[in-house]
């Protein structure tokens, strides 16, 4: 596992609350009447060097503080970004100011701090914060982080000028375009998917707390076959394209399946992304000759602006492929998307949620209820959490009352079961 | 199932069969599908094979006899002992097909759309109705196929190229949206709705080709002529002097410098709508929010468009907190209507009669169904005439010839 991957786990894996930016919000708020009885202090650990953001270093920072936490005059916020919240009792500023001392010692030789480093109240990695003046800032800001829909959000122009410079930015590679899916499609006819095709389990944890595999989702590796299709090429710039390049795919795994006749996929139990007009295409029908499920289950994969773009196809074709004996799963829910992904509405059996690390930013919140709420309504058709990487979003799957998980993490247990 | 033979080959051998088994029908029944009566677009044949293939398992344990008729019905006889079997699943097609007039059967009338005939009693029936079948194959002309072909990546490169030099101007149709209050009729403009017409784009530029035949593509072609539209629309005469302006958008568009200046060129005090489609705001939401946040901060608002009664019944639109929904009228919303509690009452609370836009009103009923359940805004045919006299002018003095 990579340095990053480290410090984002300790970072979930030691919350001081379960939700830092959720509680930096709450306590800022709580604090309101008479915010100028405080002060804060915000250490810029994401401007420092990134090999001066070791786990053991990011764990400095806090221990600095713990004479003052322990006597509950300082309260510690860790962002997103690593970035360190102090909120302190003006009567303790002395100490705070030790404690900055400290890591200004600690982080020394780091470029950020090289000219200034005497001066606790002044140098690059601190920003003292006056709440009696700036609390309304920071409050805007705390509400921003902690993703609070009621908060006011950018302007028209600052949203365009930030997409003009993500657009300008090369390292991101041209745009797919017209021509350039023309290119990639006819591209496509000529390779041999196998190589590009990836397995990945969707688990159960039964009562030892072993991992067992409820299917397999056989997928194409979209990255892989982009460097050798079309290398430089910017996908995510636009989704239609995107989406229309996913159904030319979807014929191809479809043929490609069919010809293998891998039936030890269909004993197992199997799942496949496709569009919905391909459920209703010949090449489906063809499929549904090798692949009708009688023991396994065979889950079809669905993506939600797919099942949104025409209602009244979806579902023709979910109570088509219902009746040939399919189940179906709505794929790429995001924890904003998921309040419209219900699957009791929607007639389907299962929802993938991806993890990320906003869902356990926020898993104590009234979102995260919220949440919780939702996957418990919701248990006719169930939850999975996708893009498992560590234990700790399966810690905080089960939290919100998941019970199915897919990713690396889960693949890693099945490897040491077997 | 039998799929060979000649024209009439099919229906000649149901007739034989019938014939048969009259003497012996065992309580056989006759099922006849009438998929020939529904509205085209249901009736694709993919949709048929679709339909074709739900009988599969019926027919493979012998259970029934499947003949595919030529003019896209079915004909099934069944064993007594699957007639159950196959009733559930004709009243699945019928399920799949609900918004199709075909499925509905007024009260008191007889099913229009799946005939059922008892071998023992209605043999002579069945019969005919299978003759009648085979002459009404045999004269049907051969299926010519004249669809035009879809778009397809390096079409739709050309097409986008040509669009983007072509003066759209004359493209671009208008549509009166109408604020109704229920209790004095009172009627007033709410804004008008701009938009370019899909198929004048493609009698101009692509005649040869069907620019909605491939869905993704299609939306791809929407973000140039989205584009286009913001650059023209402030320069067609029917523009000028309407209070708001509503356009169809890519949510991606609003973000570009094109949606920029095409703010700064309308007319002070214009105000803008953006409709969007709910396809477009799922698909990437964070953006939707910080659109639908930047538009309120300048006093313009955000539409979620073409929602219908599918659409209330999987999801809630008011969670979005747009300014405006716009609900498709479809008759289906009369009976809808008609339970207590539907999705499409509570959408209408939740969201308040106020911002929600009925559209396709196309004749009195649809504007009257809105009225008595709180809908407050309309659009459609209807309402066209209320848009265009005196527009752009001073309202007249009363008394004025």
């Amino acid at each position: 596992m990579s340095e990053h991957h480290e410090v984002v786990d300790f970072m979930q894996a030691n919350p001081l609350g379960e939700s830092h930016e959720g509680r930096l919000l709450h306590d800022l708020r709580a604090i309101g009447g008479a915010p100028q009885e405080r002060g804060m202090l915000r250490l810029h650990i994401s401007r420092l060097a990134e090999d001066n953001r070791t786990v053991d270093q990011l764990r400095a920072a806090e221990t600095a503080f713990d004479d003052l936490t322990r006597m509950r005059a300082v309260r510690l916020y860790r962002l997103r970004n690593c970035d360190l919240m102090v909120m302190y009792e003006p009567s303790v500023a002395d100490g705070v100011e030790k404690s900055v001392m400290k890591l200004l010692r600690l982080w020394g030789a780091d470029p950020l701090l090289v000219k200034f480093k005497a001066d606790p109240r002044k140098n690059k990695l601190c920003s003292w914060i006056d709440l009696a003046t700036d609390y309304s800032k920071l409050l805007a800001f705390a509400e921003r982080q902690a993703g609070d829909d009621t908060a006011a959000g950018k302007t028209l122009a600052e949203l365009v000028a930030e997409r003009e410079v993500a657009r300008a930015n090369m390292e991101r590679g041209q745009p797919l375009t017209a021509l350039v899916l023309a290119r990639a499609e006819d591209a496509l006819q000529r390779v041999d998917l196998s190589s590009f095709t990836r397995r990945q389990a969707v688990c159960a944890f039964v009562d030892d707390g072993k991992p067992e595999s409820v299917f397999t989702e056989v997928f194409v590796s979209i990255g892989d076959l982009r460097e050798t299709v079309m290398p430089g090429t910017d996908m995510t710039a636009n989704p239609w394209l995107f989406q229309r390049l996913t159904q030319t795919l979807d014929r191809r795994v479809m043929s490609q399946m069919s010809r293998k006749e891998d039936k030890s996929l269909l004993r197992d139990g199997f799942s496949v992304n496709l569009n919905i007009q391909t459920l209703l295409s010949e090449e489906f029908l063809a499929f549904d000759d090798n692949f009708a499920p009688s023991s396994g289950d065979v889950v079809l994969e669905v993506r939600l602006e797919d099942i949104f773009a025409d209602l009244s196809a979806f579902a023709f074709a979910r109570d088509f492929v219902h009746e040939r004996g399919y189940r179906m799963c709505i794929d790429g829910v995001t924890m904003k998307s998921f309040p419209y992904a219900d699957t009791n509405r929607l007639g389907v059996a299962y929802a993938k949620l991806m993890w990320s690390a906003d869902i356990a930013a926020m898993v104590t919140t009234d979102r995260g209820k919220e949440l919780k709420e939702m996957v418990r309504e919701r248990r006719r058709g169930r939850t999975i959490l996708s893009r498992c990487d560590s234990e700790v979003s399966v810690r905080i799957g089960q939290q919100l009352g998941i019970t199915l998980f897919q990713g690396r993490y889960i693949d890693g247990l099945l490897r040491e079961k077997y | 199932m039998n799929t060979q033979g000649a024209r009439g080959y099919q229906e000649g051998l149901l007739v034989d069969t019938l014939d048969r088994m009259r003497r012996n029908p065992e309580g056989r029944k006759v099922v006849h599908l009438r998929l020939s009566q529904l509205m085209p677009h249901n009736r694709t044949p993919v949709k048929v094979r679709i339909i074709n293939r739900m009988f599969r398992n019926l027919e493979s344990g012998r259970q029934a006899q499947i003949f595919l008729i030529g003019n896209d019905d079915m004909v099934m006889i069944v064993n007594a002992a699957a007639q159950r079997d196959m009733a559930n699943i004709c009243e699945r097609i019928r399920t799949l097909f609900e918004s199709d007039p075909i499925t509905h059967t007024p009260a008191g009338e007889p099913d229009r759309f799946i005939l059922w005939f008892d071998l023992n009693l209605d043999a002579a029936l069945a019969i005919h109705t299978a003759q009648q079948l085979k002459q009404l194959v045999q004269k049907m002309p051969p299926r010519s196929e004249t669809a035009l072909p879809g778009l397809t990546p390096a079409s739709l490169d050309d097409v986008q190229k040509k669009l983007a030099f072509a003066n759209v101007v004359p493209f671009i149709r208008d549509q009166v949206a109408v604020r109704i209050n229920a209790q004095t009729n009172a009627a007033a403009i709410e804004f008008y709705e701009f938009f370019m017409s899909v198929m004048d784009v493609q009698k101009a530029i692509a005649p040869g080709t069907n620019l909605l035949g491939d869905r993704w593509l299609f939306q791809e072609l929407s973000r140039t002529m989205d584009q286009r539209m913001l650059e023209m629309v402030v320069r067609a005469p029917h523009a000028r002097g309407v209070p708001a302006i509503s356009l169809n958008l890519n949510l991606e568009t609003v973000v570009t410098p094109t949606f920029l200046s095409f703010l700064e060129r309308i007319e002070k005090e214009q105000r803008v709508i953006v409709e969007v489609q709910a396809m477009d705001v799922l698909n990437n939401l964070p953006l939707y929010t910080e659109v639908e946040s930047a538009l309120s901060q300048m006093k313009h608002a955000v539409l979620i468009d073409g929602l219908t009664t599918t659409a209330l019944s999987v999801f809630d639109v008011s969670r979005l907190k747009p300014d405006y929904a716009k609900l498709v009228w479809a008759p289906e919303l009369l009976n809808v209507m008609d339970s207590k509690g539907s999705r499409s009452t509570s959408m209408i609370k939740q969201m308040g009669g106020d911002k929600i836009v009925l559209s396709r009103v196309d004749t009195a009923d649809a504007l009257q169904w809105g009225l008595r359940n709180g809908i407050e805004l309309f659009q459609g045919r209807f309402l066209d005439s209320f848009g265009k006299p005196g527009r752009a002018k001073p309202a007249r003095p009363k008394g004025a010839a």
